[in-house]
């Protein structure tokens, strides 16, 4: 009876490996990750690309792509020469409406599934490390902080140096609605001129500084270039690291859509989608990463693996509204140009 | 009348004098304030300093990620400074010592690398690399980078030769020397200084570029300068200031070499 | 600028072969055989990318439509504006500055002086084009040194912002190409003997109408060609002033660079590229006017 069990496993492990792109199982080689960089790619390396590893032989490469790892993903499928496998993609939906993302199989968003919290699992994403930006200010330099938006534009009854990451445009855009009066919650769909017309009244001002990446923004927080900064929650989490006083205020922020993605020409997908399943049924792991660096993990278990005063300071664990991804991916264009036009045009 | 003078003179040295001093102190203070703080025992910025050690050379020796993009370096700057010579030198000797027609122009097109703004070129190259599917392939960066030392390579070794007398290369054909002999007994024989010289400036120009770099390699090619402009931008990581340190003392070195070459090149002819 | 001594031998000297034609010159076959790897190299590289550049750049059935939205664009004009003004600024302090330290190098008697100058050109030169830029910041920083400095000696209380505008970028690009600028004005400033502004002198000048009356129209084509390759190479970056500057003061390659890396645009990258090759291929054009090939060739060699 085992044996015959055993052949049944073999004729159907040879049947497996015959069916093409069917999941392999023996998974080899190394698999290439377009993500941030930094302390978040420290965490995922530790908590999971290294015992991924240990588990399946396969090698984890992480390419630290700290202006947009989507954007280095749309680069090779435009050149043709793909040579990344999984995206921690910020704008999954931009790669989707391309065509250029792999749909999990079946079982794999079955399982996927019954381990996360709803709405973490997408037919071609598990969400993960979403993120929302945030308002942080070190009162060791700062004697009034902004603790909203409308504060935060208010440079004459808020003075002192401030930066804001303008990384991803339309949180910017989002940011400065809600500080024009609109409702965080009905911010979509973004009246782009009205939030240009609004940034404008502080572009210029010797006090505000815009930064392209995240990381900049911390290194002015850390150096004490600013004293306030519009970032991600997860830097902002970082620079508390150093800055032991850091505040930070999540009124009138919104979640963006991060999570893993695979891409449909991977050059070794069968592995690709193995690691993303691996992180999607280790809540473990996923904890681990969490409490590195404050970004949220999809897995139900979370909340009782973590400590309650994290798990408290995890966007997912804050009344943030989601940003409306069909709306930006029809006017990213849009979106785009305007800012380019706003930051680089007028005086 | 000569009172005048007098005192417009002063006031023309102690102004030039001025200049003269600003200009030093701008130019060699970031260069001091690098290596001083190679030798800071902090894990980020501190000036000045506190504790001094090595530290920040530990640091790098013990780093994978940084030790693989100088390797990664060396890897494009080798092949690309023998290719351009390879490719640089014939050439120059046809533009400098033969009839053919449009040397001008062949010229003018073979240093314009150099000239043309970088990122317009680079854009143009990307677009070619996407055409063809080659972005962030290997030999695709050194083709870029052949691009831009060959005009190094012309400019070099077509001062050396313009220094040797051509008639050099007619005596020994007049003893019954072939042209080909001639041209590698005597002109290559003579440059050989210049030619190295040129090969080292290559190697130092192309272990230094970044902007091709960033355009072409795709994100994966990942050399020195752009291994320290991606830290660069999560931060003022100290471990700089010690690879800073140590490229300087390398680069200097070998442009030392390369001067005394070029020099010994002078003298020969 | 070649050296084409052609020597009229006597056939009859001609030890081998009759026929042959006697010269120091090859042959313009011998040339191109010589030249051909070069000559695949530009036609690959170079000509090919520029004309693909050149056809996306007009790729939209109209025309001159994509040139037209580009100058309609408030950004790019503003950021070409920015490019060559400050481009332009940059160009005229490492001349001006760049002509002192020249000047200095090739008169001065003192040991010391020489020293210090060698070294202020070489050392930044050594440091790599990023490095530069690491230095510069931590200099520039609120809390960095120039700040502290400052502050300790009195002049100001509270620290000054001077990174993250147009000032540091002219600052840093000026640090870049001061080097560059000194080297061909010295090889120029070498064919004038300081006996002449001496001469000058002893004739009843002062010594600065001697030196702009006779060193200055000496030099003025070296300083105009070296000017034109500064302004040039000026043009075109795009670390600097993204470094130092931030993003509300791009220069043109930087919205090349996002154009290409953020927004996925290649045919807007490939116009603003074409308006910056075009630009600068009229300013090398202008400085060809105005002093000629030969001069031009040598600022780049030096």
């Amino acid at each position: 009876m085992r044996k015959g069990l055993n052949l049944l496993g073999i004729a159907a492990a040879l049947l497996m490996a015959g069916a093409a792109h069917a999941a392999d199982a023996k998974l080899s080689g190394s698999i290439n990750v377009a993500t941030w960089g930094g302390p978040f790619t420290d965490a995922e390396k530790k908590f999971f690309g290294e015992p991924f590893t240990a588990e399946t032989g396969v090698a984890v490469n992480y390419l630290a792509q700290s202006d947009s790892p989507t954007g280095t993903a749309l680069l090779q499928a435009t050149s043709g020469n793909i040579t990344i496998d999984v995206v921690n993609s910020e704008n999954a939906e931009e790669l989707n409406s391309r065509g250029l993302l792999a749909d999990f199989p079946d079982d794999m968003r079955a399982s996927l599934e019954n381990e996360s919290v709803p709405g973490a699992v997408l037919p071609y994403q598990l969400k993960l490390a979403q993120t929302a930006v945030v308002i942080a200010c070190n009162p060791d330099i700062i004697k009034k902080c902004p603790t909203n938006p409308a504060e935060f534009f208010d440079l004459k009854g808020f003075p002192g140096a401030r930066s804001i990451v303008i990384g991803l445009p339309w949180t910017v855009l989002n940011f400065a609605l809600v500080a024009d009066g609109v409702p965080a919650d009905k911010t979509y769909p973004l009246d782009i001129d009205r939030a240009v017309k609004k940034l404008e009244t502080i572009k210029g001002h010797d006090d505000v500084l815009f930064t392209q990446s995240p990381n900049q923004a911390q290194q002015m927080l850390t150096d004490k270039e600013v004293g306030i900064a519009y970032l991600p929650h997860g830097t902002a989490y970082s620079v508390a690291q150093t800055i032991k006083d850091l505040k930070i205020y999540w009124d009138g922020a919104t979640m963006t859509n991060d999570g893993l993605v695979v891409l449909k020409d991977a050059p070794n997908k069968a592995a690709a989608l193995a690691y993303v399943r691996w992180i999607g049924e280790h809540a473990e792991a996923q904890a681990g990463f969490t409490k590195a660096i404050s970004y949220p993990s999809p897995s139900k278990k979370l909340k009782d693996l973590l400590d309650p005063a994290l798990y408290d300071a995890l966007p997912t664990g804050h009344n943030v509204a989601p940003e409306d991804d069909a709306w930006l991916v029809k006017n990213m264009p849009e979106v785009q140009k305007k800012f380019q036009q706003f930051l680089a045009g007028g005086n | 009348m000569r009172i005048r003078q007098t005192s417009s003179d002063a006031a023309m040295t102690g102004l030039g004098w001025l200049v003269l001093g600003l200009a030093a102190v701008f130019m060699i203070a970031p260069a001091i304030l690098v290596v001083v703080l190679s030798f800071s025992a902090h894990d980020k910025l501190v000036f000045p300093p506190q504790h001094w050690g090595l530290r920040q050379y530990d640091t790098l020796a013990g780093s994978q990620y940084w030790l693989q993009s100088i390797v990664m370096s060396f890897k494009v700057a080798i092949p690309t400074a023998v290719l351009a010579t390879l490719i640089g030198v014939p050439a120059t000797i046809a533009l400098e010592r033969s009839r053919m027609k449009g040397k001008a122009v062949l010229r003018m097109l073979g240093i314009a690398p150099i000239i043309l703004p970088g990122a317009a070129y680079a854009v143009a190259l990307y677009l070619f690399y996407a055409q063809f599917h080659i972005l962030g392939s290997f030999w695709g960066v050194v083709a870029a980078e052949v691009t831009i030392a060959v005009p190094f390579v012309i400019l070099i070794v077509g001062a050396g030769l313009r220094r040797i007398s051509a008639d050099l290369e007619l005596v020994a054909m007049s003893l019954g020397a072939s042209r080909l002999r001639a041209t590698l007994g005597i002109t290559v024989r003579l440059l050989v200084p210049s030619i190295a010289a040129s090969l080292v400036l290559a190697f130092v120009t192309v272990f230094d570029e970044l902007v091709l770099i960033n355009f072409v390699g795709g994100g994966q090619i990942i050399t020195l300068p752009k291994a320290i402009y991606d830290s660069f931008r999560t931060g003022t990581e100290p471990l700089i200031t010690a690879i800073a340190t140590l490229s300087m003392v390398v680069t200097g070195m070998l442009m030392l070499i390369s001067t005394h070459w070029r020099k010994a090149s002078a003298d020969r002819t | 600028m070649t050296a084409s001594v052609t020597m009229p031998v006597p056939a009859s000297r001609a030890p081998r072969d009759l026929s042959q034609s006697w010269s120091a010159e090859r042959g313009p076959l011998i040339g191109l055989a010589l030249a051909a790897p070069l000559i695949v190299l530009v036609v690959v590289m170079l000509l090919y990318p520029l004309g693909k550049l050149i056809s996306i750049a007009f790729d939209d059935g109209d025309g001159f439509g994509s040139i037209t939205a580009f100058f309609s664009s408030a950004a790019h004009i503003r950021t070409m504006r920015l490019t060559f003004v400050d481009s332009a600024i940059v160009t005229l302090v490492c001349v001006t500055v760049g002509s002192v330290v020249a000047w200095a190098l090739h008169t001065t008697a003192s040991r010391l002086t020489k020293a210090v100058l060698w070294a202020s050109i070489i050392l930044p030169f050594l440091m790599g084009s990023v490095i530069k830029l690491y230095a510069l910041v931590v200099l520039l920083e609120r809390h960095g040194v120039i700040n502290r400095a400052l502050m300790g000696i009195g002049i100001t209380d509270s620290p000054t912002r001077l990174l993250y505008n147009q000032f540091a970028v002219v600052l840093g690009l000026t640090y870049h190409m001061l080097p560059f600028a000194v080297l061909p004005l010295l090889a120029g400033f070498q064919t004038i003997s300081p006996d002449l502004v001496k001469a000058a002198e002893s004739l009843g000048a002062s010594r600065a109408y001697a030196l702009f009356s006779t060193v200055l129209p000496l030099s003025l084509p070296s300083m105009l060609a070296t000017g034109t390759i500064v302004y040039i190479i000026c043009l075109g970056f795009y670390l600097t002033p993204e470094v130092l500057g931030g993003p509300t003061t791009p220069f043109s390659s930087s919205l090349i660079a996002q154009d290409v890396f953020q927004f996925y645009d290649l045919k807007s990258a490939s116009v603003s590229a074409l308006v910056l090759l075009v630009g600068s291929l009229v300013v090398v054009l202008l400085a060809y006017a105005l002093v000629g090939r030969e001069r031009l060739a040598r600022a780049v060699a030096a």
